[in-house]
């Protein structure tokens, strides 16, 4: 894939580090080109079973039957009513978790003791479930929106936490010796070395706490909302519209992705460095 | 011109380990020390104490007579890995001790250090994309752009193969004769501290202490092909071995390369 790209348009580009760059993005194009073959082909012969009669398509509705309903939802509104709802909870619930796990990450990772008297306890908790947590913040917080950003809250803390954590633990005291010899301030050492050097695994934590922030939101709407996604799940599961369902799920498959590539590209610029073994994604 | 001296300096880490004791030393202006002796001796210690990274537990470091606790600006250290800063370009890490000066001047000294080293065309790479004796090259000129009078070298080609260690040595002799800073050049290589130093110092282990210590007088540019050089070497070696001769029982052998 690289050496086609590479000869294929870019054969006087000299500057052997441009030219690396950008046959990886042409890439990355056909990648994920071939990422989506495999749902559109599924699609495709599902479509088709149905439109021949080889299936009825009640319970496992057509694509067809899906974006109607997408469509019917967007064109009296409603599916951006949801969506919007679940984007604020997961984005407020995510931006919550993210601060709180970073403060509290950074602090026991900057500081033994901390991390001796705490860390014990957020690991005993990281072990509860946090569905479990449901019933106590919805008597704490109520049934509206707090408990509902609180328990996203919660499963986006832990990964992001642990993330910071063992970040800091793991950089390389070589390194830090550099900034030594150089005599750096505290805070220059914190800015010029320790951030640096814990931005990527600080990415991929992140990430991964997206991720559970978008599984947490459903189980929030659950647990009673009168919009969202996950309220078109419960509602669709109690009218019996199966495409109405499929349609909510792939909703949040759409935005989990895009969410997830936003974060991943917002942070790019600043992990071009790195030498990771697929040479970028 | 600056002066270094190591006096009654005695060195136990935390774990009961007496690395070093009873060092007296002085590096005289404009030198190039080499410290030789096997692995263990105390060699990094000696170094890391010099440059201020860890503070001697007896005894007293000075330079120019005031003493030495923590990293000083005037000495620059090269460790045995390259240690560059994987986030930043070439020229990023070897400006990166100089990031107080305004960004013109600093363009200039990173450029022109870079030049020394024989990577001018390099500045623009990531560290991931240089050889081990780039990054080494590039860590040298990392430590020289901030014009140290006093530069600290803990087996800086140690992990290179014969062909680049002696081109950087001979590149090293370069750049030193420019400035003339005080160089203390830890090594195992007994060839590497012939062909550079002016004066070299024998160190032996338990606790680590300095065994030996002489002049190397053969004229400069040196020849390795002589047999002046090879004499030299001998000389070494023999003060090596005597040093060994005295624990012959030992069963690790104390001198990785001869
Ligand atoms: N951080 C440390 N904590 C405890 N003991 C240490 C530490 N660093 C070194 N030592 C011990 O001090 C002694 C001297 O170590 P040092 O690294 O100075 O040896 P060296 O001469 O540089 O050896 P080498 O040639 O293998 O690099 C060794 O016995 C080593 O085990
Ligand atoms: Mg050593």
């Amino acid at each position: 894939m690289t050496t086609i790209a590479v000869s294929g348009g870019l054969g006087s580009e000299t500057l052997g580090d441009n030219a690396n760059r950008r046959s990886r993005k042409t890439g990355g194009y056909a990648h994920s080109a071939a990422g989506i073959l495999l749902p559109i082909v599924v699609a495709l012969a599902w479509e088709a079973a149905v439109r021949f009669g080889l299936a009825n398509g009640r319970l496992v509705p057509p694509p067809s039957a899906i974006f109607a309903t997408l469509r019917d939802l967007a064109v009296i509104g409603e599916l951006w009513v949801h969506i919007k709802a679940t984007v604020l909870r997961v984005a407020a619930g995510f931006a919550a978790g993210t601060l709180v796990a970073t403060v509290f990450g950074a602090i026991a990772g900057y500081s033994t003791l901390t991390r001796r008297l705490f860390d014990p306890t957020l690991q005993g908790l990281r072990a509860v479930p946090s569905i479990a947590w449901v019933p106590l913040f919805i008597l704490w917080f109520g049934i509206y929106e707090a408990s509902k950003v609180t328990l996203i809250a919660v499963g986006v803390f832990f990964p992001v936490y642990l993330g910071v954590l063992g970040a800091i633990l793991s950089v390389d005291r070589k390194i830090v010796e550099v900034g030594r010899v150089f005599r750096l301030t505290a805070v220059a050492l914190v800015l010029r070395i320790l951030l640096p050097s814990i931005l990527p695994a600080y990415v991929i934590s992140l990430r991964s706490g997206l991720g559970l922030g978008w599984m947490f939101v459903v189980a929030a709407e659950f647990m009673g909302a009168s919009e969202g996604l996950g309220y078109l799940l419960v509602d669709g599961q109690q009218l019996g519209k199966p495409q109405q369902i499929v349609a909510a799920i792939f909703t949040f498959a759409i935005l989990g992705k895009f969410s997830d590539w936003l974060l991943s590209r917002v942070t790019e610029p600043f992990l071009k460095w790195q030498d990771s073994f697929a040479g970028g994604r | 011109m600056a002066s270094l001296e190591i006096k009654d300096v005695g060195k136990s880490y935390p774990n009961g380990i007496v690395a070093l004791s009873g060092i007296n030393l002085s590096v005289r202006p404009g030198e190039i020390l080499a410290i030789v002796g096997g692995s263990g001796c105390g060699k990094s210690t000696l170094l890391r104490l010099l440059s201020g990274l860890d503070v001697a537990t007896t005894g007293a470091i000075t330079l120019d007579n005031a003493p030495v606790s923590s990293p000083h600006p005037s000495v620059g250290i090269v460790f045995q890995e390259p240690r560059l800063l994987p986030w930043l370009s070439v020229a990023d890490n070897v400006g990166f001790g100089i990031a107080h000066l305004p960004r013109t001047e600093r363009e200039v000294r990173v450029q022109t250090a870079l030049k020394r080293v024989g990577l001018a065309d390099y500045g623009r790479r990531w560290p991931r994309e240089l050889s081990g004796g780039q990054g080494q090259r590039v860590a040298i000129a990392r430590a020289l752009v901030a014009q140290p009078s006093v530069l600290l070298l803990d087996e800086p080609f140690s992990a290179l193969d014969a062909f680049t260690r002696v081109e950087l040595q001979d590149h090293l002799l370069e750049l030193w004769a420019d400035t003339r800073p005080m160089m203390v050049l830890v090594t195992h290589d007994i060839e590497e501290a012939v062909a550079l130093a002016s004066r070299i110092v024998v160190m032996r282990p338990s606790p680590g202490h300095i065994e030996a210590e002489f002049d190397v007088t053969l004229p400069r540019p040196r020849d390795r092909l002589t047999s002046r050089f090879d004499e030299e070497k001998r000389r070494v070696l023999l003060a090596l071995n005597d040093s060994l001769s005295q624990r012959r029982d030992a069963t690790v052998p104390l001198l990785k390369s001869a």
